[in-house]
């Protein structure tokens, strides 16, 4: 890593604030369930970027390991999230989430 | 530790039967009711001879509450014993003729368990120590007479005789109540001996003083348990329950308990107050004599005989001839029960009926219940040989320094007679009518009937003539004139009674017509009816429905504002995911910018 040019750590950090927009963005204006949950994907690896650049910035190890943490989580979060999906599907042939309004007050 | 027993063993029965009456037949649960009260009479037996040696007996069965001299004790003196094997051996004679009386079903189990517990507190109330103690005898006799009046719980009249006999008593507890607190505050005790010392000290001529207030209050407790005036209305209405109770609230455990308080505490009372209570004894037994007359169901006129003779009893206890108050406590016990017990059989062999101008000529059909009664009136009338006569001419002569009172005992000895004879020849001798078919008198009906009868007829002449010691002191004896009057007197109102009744009531005319005037009771129940249960009614019901509107605007109000607050909340719960996550981004944004501003 020594010598090479690197990037500076803002550029990291606009790139990550860029990418959690873009997922929050995704997250509110699309119906789909599935483009809802790669939203949520991306928001998650945009807060994982900004760890990691953090811990370089600092010389420090703990973004790294909670990085590793959020990728462990997020895995678990898919498992469920598609779950439950496929629910959805079965049960009314949709994966709209504006269709699913049974809670509603 | 027999006297222990005395009480316990009828409130075991009680506590059995209530626990395990439901398993076991109506019989078993009679005679075992029956027995555990038998067991108590004999245990009293047993104690005949040591009563002898010591005149006071004492058992302690450790301590209770802490309030000085308010331990769980009980003590036998001076007329205890002789009160205790009356109570317990008609009690068991009631006790048996229920088994043969009550009709099949599943009453018994409650109708034996409260006639035990009944019987066991009116011992409480005889030999309990102390004032607390007593008080709870004199109050679960208030509970035992509710359940049992009210036994044929599913008739309104019978459930009404029983709330109002209730209420009625319960002013006279609260008053016994009030006067037990000013005692204990007072004299530092409730223990009767020890109180009987405080008395000395604590009462003076022509003072008001507390003790003073406590005995007025100890006697409006007393006037309301026997049925005395002002408080007596309870009493008739008390018919409704079964014949049996009847006897056994009129002979027995209920009526007589004032006459016990005031035999028992009279050291304790102040003497203005005993002769109140014997002023109200002799109004009350001449009110209900004259109002007995005028009666036309069977148990009616019973009932206002035992408020009269009871107001008898009040007269000499209340003037300090206790003797004699004892005398006719016990003899009346007896006849009053053979009337009772004697009225039941014919109910029982009418299928029920009680008017007297239907019933008639009853005496070939039913000989043996014609006899008994026979005695009992005699009794009532205080004819002799019948221990009515005895008794009452000693509290005539109780009564011979006060020429009102004894007035008022002359001319209820004749209305007494009167009435009795009334009674009996329009039941026995009157023409006879036309009758559905008369049952047989069961033997467990006929049995205790005839006994009790044997012991009303036999009792008032043995202690008379001094065979039968009742453990206290006697009067003295009568003079001449007041015998031949009282005889007098008592042949004259029987021979009236039944010259006017002889040919049935219809006969009777005028003297039918103007004591039926008197049969409403003067009024007093009307006149309760409209100054007290009315007005309480209208007040309780616009109480209730004041609370009813307040409560309702009071909830309809809240629950307004939870509705009107819940749509205001609705709006946010629109079940859009997108929604959520859209306000959940501005929060954060705005919590974000919040912090980072800061």
């Amino acid at each position: 890593m020594a010598g090479a040019a690197l990037m500076p750590t803002t550029a990291y950090l606009l790139l990550g604030a860029f990418l959690f927009a873009l997922g929050a963005y995704g997250v509110v204006v699309r119906t789909n369930a599935l483009a809802m949950l790669v939203a949520v994907e991306l928001m998650l690896n945009a807060v994982n970027l900004t760890f990691v650049a953090a811990a370089r910035q600092f010389g420090e190890l703990d973004g790294q390991v909670i990085a590793f943490f959020v990728i462990a989580v997020a895995a678990a979060e898919v498992g469920v999230g598609l779950a439950i999906v496929i629910d959805v599907a079965r049960r009314r042939g949709t994966v709209d989430v504006d269709e699913a309004t049974d809670l509603r007050g | 530790m027999t006297l222990a027993l005395v009480p316990l063993l009828p409130l075991a029965g009680a506590m059995f039967i209530a626990l395990a009456g439901g398993r076991i037949g109506r019989k078993t649960t009679g005679t075992i009711g029956t027995l555990a009260i038998t067991l108590a009479f004999g245990a009293a037996l047993s104690m005949v001879v040591s009563v002898a040696e010591h005149p006071r007996l004492a058992a302690r069965l450790g301590a209770w509450l802490p309030v000085p001299g308010a331990d769980l004790s009980l003590v036998l003196e001076g007329a205890g014993l002789g009160l205790v094997l009356m109570v317990t051996g008609v009690s068991a004679l009631i006790g048996l003729y229920s088994i043969g009386y009550l009709p099949a079903g599943p009453g018994a189990q409650r109708y034996f368990a409260a006639l035990d517990l009944f019987v066991a507190a009116m011992l409480l109330v005889i030999l309990a120590d102390n004032l607390v103690l007593l008080f709870a005898g004199w109050e679960l006799v208030g509970l035992c007479s509710y359940l049992l009046i009210g036994h044929e719980r599913e008739r309104p009249a019978a459930a009404v005789a029983a709330q109002k006999a209730f209420v009625v008593n319960r002013v006279g507890d609260a008053a016994f109540l009030v006067g037990i607190f000013i005692f204990a505050a007072t004299a530092r005790t409730v223990n009767i001996g020890d109180l009987r010392v405080a008395s000395i000290e604590h009462l003076r001529p022509d003072t008001v003083t507390p003790f003073l207030i406590a005995s007025a209050l100890l006697l409006v407790g007393a006037l309301a348990k026997s049925a005395q005036l002002p408080l007596h209305v309870w009493l008739p209405d008390a018919m409704e329950g079964p014949t049996p109770v009847s006897a056994l609230i009129h002979a027995a455990t209920m009526v007589t308990a004032g006459v016990v308080l005031l035999i028992r505490l009279r050291e304790v009372l102040a003497p203005e107050v005993l002769f109140a209570a014997s002023v109200a004894g002799a109004a009350t037994a001449l009110f209900a004599a004259l109002v007995a007359v005028g009666q036309r169901d069977l148990k009616r006129v019973l009932a206002w005989s035992t408020i009269s003779q009871v107001g008898l009893m009040f007269v000499a206890a209340g003037l300090g001839a206790v003797f004699a108050a004892l005398f006719h406590l016990l003899a009346h016990a007896f006849f009053k029960a053979t009337l009772f017990l004697g009225a039941g059989a014919v109910i029982h062999a009418t299928d029920g009926e009680q008017d007297l101008t239907k019933l008639g000529g009853l005496g070939r059909r039913l000989p043996l219940t014609a006899a008994t009664v026979a005695v009992g009136a005699l009794g009532l009338a205080a004819i002799p040989p019948a221990s009515g006569f005895f008794s009452k001419e000693a509290i005539a002569v109780a009564a011979l320094d006060q020429p009102l009172l004894l007035g008022a005992v002359l001319v209820t000895s004749l209305l007494s007679a009167f009435y009795a004879a009334r009674l009996y020849t329009l039941v026995f001798l009157a023409p006879a009518r036309a009758m559905p078919a008369i049952h047989r008198t069961p033997l467990s009906m006929a049995a205790p009937l005839v006994l009790v009868a044997t012991a009303a007829l036999a009792f008032g002449g043995l202690v008379g003539a001094h065979v039968l010691p009742l453990g206290l002191g006697r009067e003295s004896e009568a003079p001449a004139w007041l015998l031949a009057a009282s005889i007098i007197l008592g042949l004259g109102g029987a021979t009236g009674g039944w010259l006017t009744y002889r040919r049935g009531a219809s006969a009777a005319g005028a003297v039918e017509r103007i004591a039926a005037r008197a049969a409403g009771g003067f009024g007093v129940d009307r006149l309760y009816q409209a100054a007290l249960v009315e007005p309480f009614g209208r007040i309780a019901r616009g109480v209730d429905r004041g609370v009813e509107a307040a409560n309702e605007r009071a909830i309809d109000g809240f629950a307004g504002l939870l509705v009107r607050g819940g749509g205001l909340v609705q709006r946010l719960q629109a079940g859009s995911v997108r929604g959520y996550e859209a306000l959940l981004l501005t929060g954060a944004v705005i919590l974000l910018a919040f912090w980072s501003l800061r």
